[in-house]
């Protein structure tokens, strides 16, 4: 049975693009061009995922009273972003609210894909066992691949897909610098250096949050950023 | 901008009221006219009173026995003579005329009933003997005003004397009337006469009237009277006047220098925070702030807050702009783009696939395009949201050129790092993204093969850095303006690295939100553009 996504966007060629890709990705998409729409229809049978525009026809922030009605009903839905604001303060808004990731329209459609590919496998890896080859342990940092998770000191930390695949590209080479571009691609991110600073900065910060003298992301100013182990 | 203007409005205001100058000038004028016409009425007054004394004395043979007739008894005449010196009221004018003063006793009985007060009556017969004399010309004493009075005299008269002269009379003799004048009576021709007195400065009118006998003259009449009177009217006059127009003047001056320094002020100040609202660039950097009052000024006052407020409005409009814009585009663009990546999926055969390419490149360029757009505002609101923390600028810059090195293999970068680490309190980030700016800017401009210089320098209190590359100078005009958003000096950089002039706004955004400049220089002899930004250094915190 294909997994449902429903798509809030209130753009009606963005919204059959976006929909016709993720109907030949096979996925079934239930498209919604604004919230009291979606809201009726998604209230009696949630999605398995949902792809929210923040600004909906008339409503500006619609898509954030979306995404908190969604939370309402559901704490584990997986919830994408999908905005043109780009600004880091409908980011942050957006992430609070509980959104899984968050991403500029700017993004392609593979990367949209890879996306919602990753959050269903974090979804499903909880009932899988672990797969050794994906897990990846420097230090106090553990990550598994497979289901999208972070560990540090023992302890989860709450990262998107996005800061995920950045944290694990860092890792994956200690001492190395990874330039910004790198960091893009390993993210499959089409963004801006500022949105990859930010990025960085939210990172470190979710860390910090489980351990306070958290400092293993190291900024190379003018390179880009490098994962350092204390002995 | 000093404190004194030689042109200001208060100079100016106080010049344009010494006009009030005149007020005592026309006072003084006015009592001029006024002391002329008073002599003018004692000069006929003391007239009449000459023809009546002298017509009440003509046509008494008795009173003047003709010459020889009548043998006086020179002894008699001498007791007479004496007797009337102790009558008289003037004994000093009776003793001074010695053998002179024959009084008769009918004619001073006589003159005494005609005198009156601060006049001195004289009678004279034709062989110059005085026969008759009464009353005095001295003023009955304590009549010359209190102290206080004379001491505002006594300082106002240089002032007095300045506006006003004492009219020009001959000194004389006070004590005896003029000769001449009585001789010219004695042949039959009446006359006034004015004359200066010795001790003072009241004159003496008199006036001389021949006394007939039939057709003959016996003898004249002389009536004398000081203008005292008049003076001291005059100088009363003029001294209540003239003080009291000072009093105006200084009170008026006092107003006028009082309204002109508030006016002054006023205007200065909106001056100052008018200039202080827009700065070198054009930004509006402050506000002014109307003080409700419901002049003219104030309205200018409000016009200007006003004026500021829509320039402010406009202004960000204008900086919001770029942002809106690009928040616009990102829809279309991804119309675009999610388009083509369904087309991909349809697997388009060979030349299909390669106007597919094409165009998801220049997809791609647009994307790069509008994201550098909101650039400045994105920066703008990190920089709102970020912690300012202390760091080494020596090891930020030096960082940044290791990675162009690593960047731009094919280019060469010059720095010598400064001797020791440069302490800075600020975000690290914004800097390297400025230095980013920076060079991304001289390598766009610098020829193939040459250097980019990059320059770090601290002196303790402030630290300079500068890129300079070897391209071709900017123009003069553009020098102040290129760190403006939507600037590009050179129009072939808009082409090549999609600049759209923003990365020098945001190497004035950064350096300002570190509360340093920015700035432009074209290198002696065209030899390239130097830009250099000062940043305050030390590690000390500063508003932001």
């Amino acid at each position: 049975m294909p997994r449902r996504i429903a798509l809030v966007e209130d753009d009606a060629t963005i919204r059959q693009n976006y929909a016709e890709a993720l109907a030949r990705a096979g996925y079934e998409v239930q498209a919604f061009a604004d919230r009291p729409q979606a809201m009726r229809s998604l209230s009696t049978r949630l999605p398995d995922l949902a792809i929210i525009d923040i600004g909906l026809g008339a409503e500006i922030d619609g898509g954030f009273t979306l995404c908190r009605e969604l939370r309402a009903l559901s704490a584990t839905l997986p919830i994408i972003f999908l905005s043109a604001r780009d600004s880091d303060f409908d980011i942050v808004s957006g992430l609070r609210l509980g959104a899984d990731d968050y991403l500029t329209k700017d993004a392609s459609l593979p990367h949209l894909l890879a996306r919602i590919a990753a959050l269903f496998r974090r979804v499903e890896a909880g009932r899988e066992p672990a797969k050794d080859d994906e897990r990846l342990v420097r230090g106090p940092l553990e990550l598994d691949a497979a289901r999208m998770t972070a560990l540090w000191h023992g302890r989860p930390v709450d990262l998107t897909v996005t800061e995920f695949w950045m944290v694990r590209s860092l890792a994956r080479h200690p001492g190395h610098v990874k330039d910004r571009d790198t960091l893009m691609r390993d993210a499959e991110m089409v963004v801006d250096d500022g949105t990859i600073t930010s990025h960085v900065k939210r990172i470190r910060r979710k860390f910090q949050a489980v351990d306070p003298a958290f400092d293993a992301i190291e900024t190379v100013y003018g390179m880009g950023y490098r994962w350092t182990e204390r002995a | 901008m000093g404190a004194s203007f030689p042109h200001g409005i208060r100079f100016r205001l106080l010049l344009a009221s010494l006009v009030l100058l005149a007020i005592p000038a026309l006072a003084a004028q006015f009592i001029n006219r006024m002391e002329t016409f008073l002599r003018a009425a004692q000069e006929q007054d003391i007239a009449v009173t000459a023809r009546a004394v002298a017509s009440a004395l003509s046509d008494r043979n008795a009173l003047f026995p003709p010459s020889g007739t009548v043998a006086l008894d020179p002894e008699d005449e001498e007791r007479r003579r004496i007797v009337g010196l102790f009558a008289a009221a003037d004994p000093e004018a009776a003793a001074s005329l010695g053998t002179a003063y024959a009084p008769s006793e009918e004619i001073e009985r006589f003159l005494d009933i005609m005198g009156r007060r601060a006049s001195r009556l004289w009678v004279v017969d034709t062989r110059s003997r005085v026969r008759g004399l009464s009353g005095s010309l001295r003023e009955p004493p304590a009549q010359r005003a209190e102290s206080s009075r004379a001491a505002i005299a006594s300082w106002l008269k240089p002032v007095v004397s300045l506006v006003v002269s004492s009219p020009e009379v001959p000194a004389g003799d006070e004590s005896k009337p003029v000769r001449s004048q009585i001789d010219r009576a004695l042949i039959g021709v009446s006359s006034t006469h004015w004359r200066g007195t010795r001790d003072r400065e009241a004159a003496i009118l008199s006036a001389a009237q021949p006394i007939f006998v039939g057709d003959d003259i016996v003898g004249a009449v002389v009536v004398e009277e000081t203008t005292a009177s008049i003076l001291l009217l005059r100088q009363s006059a003029l001294e209540n006047l003239i003080a009291l127009t000072l009093a105006v003047c200084l009170a008026a001056f006092a107003i006028l220098l009082f309204f002109a320094s508030r006016l002054a002020t006023r205007i200065r100040r909106l001056h100052t925070e008018a200039e202080a609202a827009i700065d070198g660039q054009g930004r509006i950097r402050g506000a002014i702030a109307p003080t409700g009052a419901r002049d003219e000024i104030g309205d200018l006052e409000r016009t200007m807050a006003a004026m500021l407020g829509r320039l402010r409005d406009y202004n960000a409009w204008l900086e919001q702009m770029a942002s809106r814009l690009s928040h616009e585009l990102r829809t279309p663009v991804a119309v675009v783009r999610s388009s083509l990546d369904n087309l991909r999926s349809q697997s388009p055969d060979g030349e299909a696939r390669v106007y597919l390419d094409r165009a998801e490149e220049g997809v791609e360029r647009l994307s790069r395009l509008i994201s550098r757009l909101s650039e400045g505002t994105r920066l703008e609101k990190m920089l709102e949201s970020a912690e300012r923390e202390p760091f080494d600028l020596a090891a930020v810059v030096g960082g940044c050129v290791e990675g162009y090195r690593g960047a731009y293999p094919g280019r060469a970068f010059d720095f010598e790092p400064p001797g020791g680490p440069v302490p800075m309190h600020g975000v690290p980030d914004a800097i390297a993204q400025l230095l980013d700016k920076l060079v991304e800017n001289a390598l766009d401009f610098a020829p193939a093969g040459s250097a980019i210089r990059i320059g770090l320098a601290a002196d303790g209190r402030a630290a300079r850095l500068s890129v300079a590359n070897d391209g071709p100078p900017i123009q003069a005009e553009m020098l102040p303006r290129l760190f403006d958003a939507m600037v590009t000096a050179r129009a072939e950089g808009v082409g090549r690295g999609g600049h759209l002039g923003l990365g020098l706004a945001i190497v004035r955004l950064v350096a300002e939100y570190h509360g340093g400049s920015a700035r432009a220089i074209n290198l002696p002899g065209g030899s390239g553009a130097h830009f250099e930004v000062t940043l305050p250094s030390g590690g000390s915190r500063h508003p932001g």
